[in-house]
């Protein structure tokens, strides 16, 4: 069976490239301090950023760039970010989706919940142009002491 | 992957051209102003059609803890000084300083938990040069979570095979423990120099810089635990020593701050 399963799964992994669907929550955490809160967005998003070499292609890679035994420690890491920058070009549906994974995970530990919201109420708010008025938005979702709508997974 | 893109990655290696590291063979070998770090790494194991066992590597790197920033990572992955099955002991040479253990990385896996950088909260610890430091055993395993898309069962797997559907991938989380009876035999010529135990410092935080997921070493469970917490790896057969510092908690998440979990009895969560 893990034979099959050595078959199988690198071609599956290999041959699917889903695109990055979408989907639209917000973050709570009642009572949160505004500044509590742009500093916990702020440092997730951090994280989030340094997502850029994980992919089903750079998987495999990596593979080759740590197990070459040519490599020194340092080079295979900085071969694997290098080649990471490049696969990343290519498969950015992946990464958006590992970013979201991140920032999901991070704001997590940091003790916010996920709920789900309405496309159109969400495309209201990221089309809000002034900055502050659409932090404010945000801000009054993730503050609220009752939020409202289905509690999603990390 | 692209002709070219291939052709990019190919020149990019080509430039980063190898002296290969030298697996250290005798104690001839070891260095007075190096310190070396002793470790033993245990398999990820998930279950998926039977019990699988992965190879996986754990990244450590040089750390500040004020910064909070590291610098060059070295992966204990390769040129293991002893092996039983898929479990691995590994000698690793390092320059004296402090260390932390960053993450996961290197696995046989094409499952997605390999690579994890523990940015959320790890631990630290000082080597000094002459030692032969002993880690302990690390157990990196995959941190389960309740999105159906992450399972690694039957019908994902097949929806991937045919329908091109994703299983989503987890982070690892990493729990040490002291080594045992039962584990890997340290080599004789090893076995000779005396072994320092570490402290391990918990609660440092630094960037995500392997380009994957990111956790807590000791994942969901470790979540308001307080930064700072020295926890000592116990000789097999003594109990573990954990002894919160007055430093700065860490920021409560799912439970109070000072809902610390209690220390365990033989190993660090």
């Amino acid at each position: 069976m893990k034979s099959l399963l050595c078959i199988v799964v690198p071609i599956a992994t290999l041959a699917s490239s889903p695109a990055a669907a979408r989907d639209y929550y917000f973050f709570n955490k009642p009572g949160v301090d505004r500044q509590v809160y742009l500093e916990d967005r702020l440092a997730c998003d951090a994280l989030a950023g340094g997502v850029a070499r994980i992919s089903p292609d750079t998987t495999a890679m990596n593979q080759q760039i740590w197990q070459n035994r040519n490599l020194t420690m340092g080079q295979s890491a900085a071969a694997a970010g290098i080649a990471g920058l490049l696969v990343g070009l290519m498969a950015g549906s992946e990464n958006r989706r590992l970013q979201w994974q991140v920032e999901r995970i991070c704001l997590a530990d940091k003790g916010y919940r996920r709920f789900e919201m309405d496309k159109a109420e969400w495309k209201t708010i990221e089309k809000t142009e002034d900055m502050a008025e659409r932090i404010d938005k945000w801000f009054a979702l993730a503050s609220g002491a009752t939020p409202q709508g289905k509690e999603m997974y990390e | 992957m692209t002709g070219m893109m291939r052709a990019l990655l190919a020149a990019v290696l080509l430039t980063l051209a190898p002296p290969a590291g030298a697996k250290i063979k005798s104690a001839d070998q070891m260095k007075t102003e190096k310190a070396y770090l002793l470790v033993q790494i245990e398999p990820v194991e998930f279950q998926m059609m039977g019990n699988n066992r992965l190879v996986t590597g754990v990244i450590f790197a040089p750390y500040d803890p004020v910064t909070k920033q590291t610098r060059e990572n070295l992966l204990a992955r390769r040129d293991p000084v002893a092996k039983d099955g898929k479990r691995r002991l590994y000698l690793i040479e390092v320059d004296p300083g402090t260390w932390v253990i960053a993450g996961t990385g290197g696995s046989d896996s094409q499952m997605g938990s390999a690579d994890t950088s523990f940015s959320l909260g790890s631990y630290h610890f000082d080597v000094h040069a002459g030692e032969l430091v002993d880690l302990g055993v690390f157990v990196p395993q995959r941190e389960e979570s309740d999105n159906p898309d992450t399972r690694m069962n039957t019908d994902n797997v097949l929806g991937m095979a045919l329908f091109g559907a994703s299983v989503e991938p987890v982070p690892n989380r990493l729990t040490i423990r002291p080594r045992g009876a039962d584990d890997i035999v340290i080599p004789a010529w090893l076995a000779a120099r005396p072994l320092v135990q570490p402290a391990f410092v918990y609660g440092g935080t630094f960037g995500n810089n392997l380009g994957g997921l990111v956790n807590r070493i000791d994942g969901k469970a470790g979540r308001g635990r307080t930064a700072g917490a020295a926890a000592y790896l116990s000789k097999p057969g003594q109990p573990a020593v954990e002894v919160p510092s007055s430093g700065p908690a860490m920021k409560p998440a799912s439970a109070p701050a000072s809902a610390e979990p209690p220390a365990t009895p033989s190993s660090l969560p």
